[in-house]
């Protein structure tokens, strides 16, 4: 049996699984607040509302005196549903709910919310990632293009466009096939510092 | 069953509440912060205006016994029990049962001026002096504390009739005065060691007498499947549990494990709870965490067998998994998992329903 998770910090990040915790730890060591900032996966959605029940509850984040609490999930195919869902969830819990994506509420602790990929538009990490290879000179971009363009003309197109471009790219590494957590901050993929990151860098650095 | 816990000015519970519990209570939390206190809490409530066993209740973490022979250390004793040593509040411990009815018991330490008590003490130990059986008898030689103290039980049912005993004690006398107790479920609260005291043998003898031994073998089985028999017999002056696993000899019950003598302790005394309750501190210890999910199985099943309400601490999260695991496939609603919190040098508790605990494992989110 692992050791359980244990709140270590003050400020606490909520994600959506495994993966994207590995995706915004590199974030964070990225912008040097690994010391300030934990992520946490809350295990899914539809786990959401129940995970922050017993996250209130454990015995660790009552006595970290957790100070901001971020909560930050997949837009998937429309940033207002998924936005509205994650307030409800901290409202149920008694948490302090924000009025808009990526402003921070006062409360005990302080809340912010942050949609992906940024805030406004459908989508996921995923969307975020391949916007910063699509900015790159990467020479498999074209073929990637190629790829999906060719599965158009089929009918198997998958349904959300961007994830299937990026791991098609994933596909087309040397190490095919790590998950973007895995690909993240390593060589050939993409670059944190791109600016397509600059919103979800803020919110986790005023958090 | 108990619904709700209130405690004021407890030991180290300042006012707290706690609900809801279920049939089973799984008690958690860290060193010192009171787990084995609120076990001690339910067992004097539920001993009503019974002096005695306040007066004793410190005998269940090994203090000498204060009564019914008093010493100087009763006093001392008896204020142990207030938060910070501090009686000038009455303790008070309230319980609310399924029925939303309350029930109360008050326990209040007084001292007043000796110059003002010269007079009253004499009167006082007249009129307590006991006339029929008692608990106690006045007694000398006395060198407390200068002053009279009071220690005063006042234990309200769920029809508020009260029910009052009371000790005083001088520098050289003291009296005491054991009301009428009132009929209360049975109760039994069982210590961390694993030891099987004569009491328990004499549990079994009963048990065996009437026909109902297979209400142990059968649990017991889940740690010893040889086991086919316990009996009694003396070793020198002294009766013990023999176990009868196949082999030429019957074994002592504690040489076959420290699991088999807890098992036994456990399901022993939930046999003499009939609707009542059974507190155990510590359950898991001598339990090997790969048998506890199946310990947990029997444990429910006998509790609900003897419809009564148990409440057990642990240090072990594979404790709390197994007990939950256990409870999920047959009664998921008959276990709480009770967290005491050291918060702002108060206790606070936080109770886990199966959901919680359920998030809190999948999650492998830290509950103890």
């Amino acid at each position: 049996m692992p050791d359980p998770e244990v709140v270590t910090r003050p400020k606490i990040v909520l994600v959506e699984g495994k993966d994207e915790k590995i995706f915004f730890d590199k974030l964070c060591v990225h912008i040097e607040k690994q010391a300030d900032i934990q992520i946490l996966d809350f295990g899914g959605i539809t786990q959401f509302r129940k995970y922050l029940k017993s996250l209130k509850a454990s015995s660790s984040y009552r006595s970290m005196n957790v100070n901001s609490l971020g909560v930050i999930r997949d837009a998937e195919l429309d940033m207002g549903s998924a936005f509205q869902s994650v307030c409800d969830a901290l409202k149920a819990s008694g948490f302090a709910v924000p009025s808009h994506p990526s402003e921070m509420v006062d409360g005990d602790p302080n809340i912010s919310v942050f949609i992906l990929p940024d805030c406004q538009n459908p989508g996921m990490l995923e969307t975020l990632c391949w916007q910063a290879v699509a900015r790159s000179d990467d020479s498999a971009i074209p073929c990637v293009h190629q790829y999906l363009d060719c599965l158009k003309k089929s009918s198997a197109l998958p349904k959300n466009a961007d994830k299937a471009r990026l791991h098609t790219f994933l596909a087309s590494r040397k190490e095919p096939g790590l998950l973007v957590g895995e690909a993240t901050g390593k060589s050939g993929y993409w670059n944190l510092d791109s600016s397509v990151f600059k919103p979800l860098k803020k919110f986790l650095q005023t958090l | 069953m108990l619904e709700s816990f209130e405690i004021k000015n407890f030991r180290c519970f300042r006012d707290i509440k706690i609900e809801p519990f279920a049939r089973v209570n799984l008690i958690m939390g860290s060193n010192n912060v009171g787990k084995t206190a609120l076990l001690e809490a339910i067992y004097l409530h539920m001993a009503g205006n019974n002096l005695q066993i306040v007066a004793n209740i410190n005998g269940f973490r090994g203090i000498p016994l204060t009564f019914p022979t008093p010493s100087d250390d009763m006093v001392g004793n008896c204020r142990s029990l207030f938060h910070s040593d501090a009686s000038n509040e009455p303790i008070q411990l309230i319980i609310q049962n399924d029925d939303k009815k309350r029930r109360s018991l008050e326990i209040y330490l007084t001292q007043q001026d000796m110059v003002m008590t010269t007079r009253q003490v004499s009167g006082i130990v007249r009129e307590s002096i006991p006339t029929s059986e008692n608990l106690s008898k006045p007694t000398t030689s006395l060198s407390t504390d200068k002053g009279l103290w009071e220690i005063k039980l006042v234990f309200k049912d769920f029809n508020n009739e009260a029910y009052e005993s009371h000790i005083k004690i001088t520098p050289t006398e003291t009296a005491t005065s054991q009301g009428k107790l009132p009929l209360m479920p049975l109760t039994r609260l069982m210590g961390a060691s694993n030891r099987l005291t004569n009491e328990y043998v004499q549990i079994y003898s009963s048990l065996a007498l009437v026909g109902r031994i297979d209400e142990v073998i059968e649990p017991l089985k889940i740690l010893e499947k040889r086991l086919k028999q316990l009996s009694v017999l003396l070793m020198g002056q002294t009766p013990m549990l023999y176990g009868d696993i196949g082999l030429e000899r019957l074994i002592p019950l504690p040489l076959m494990g420290q699991g088999m003598v807890r098992l036994t302790s456990i399901i022993l005394a939930i046999t003499q709870a009939e609707k009542g309750i059974v507190l155990i501190d510590e359950v898991e210890n001598g339990l090997h965490h790969s048998t506890m999910k199946n310990v947990w199985k029997a444990i429910n099943q006998a509790a609900k067998d003897h419809d009564l309400q148990i409440f057990a601490t642990t240090h072990s999260w594979e404790c709390i998994c197994a007990a939950h695991e256990a409870f999920k496939e047959a009664d998921p609603n008959d276990l709480r998992v009770i967290r005491l919190d050291n918060i702002k040098e108060d206790v606070d508790a936080i109770v886990y329903d199966q959901e919680m605990i359920e998030t809190a494992i999948s999650s492998n989110l830290e509950v103890r």
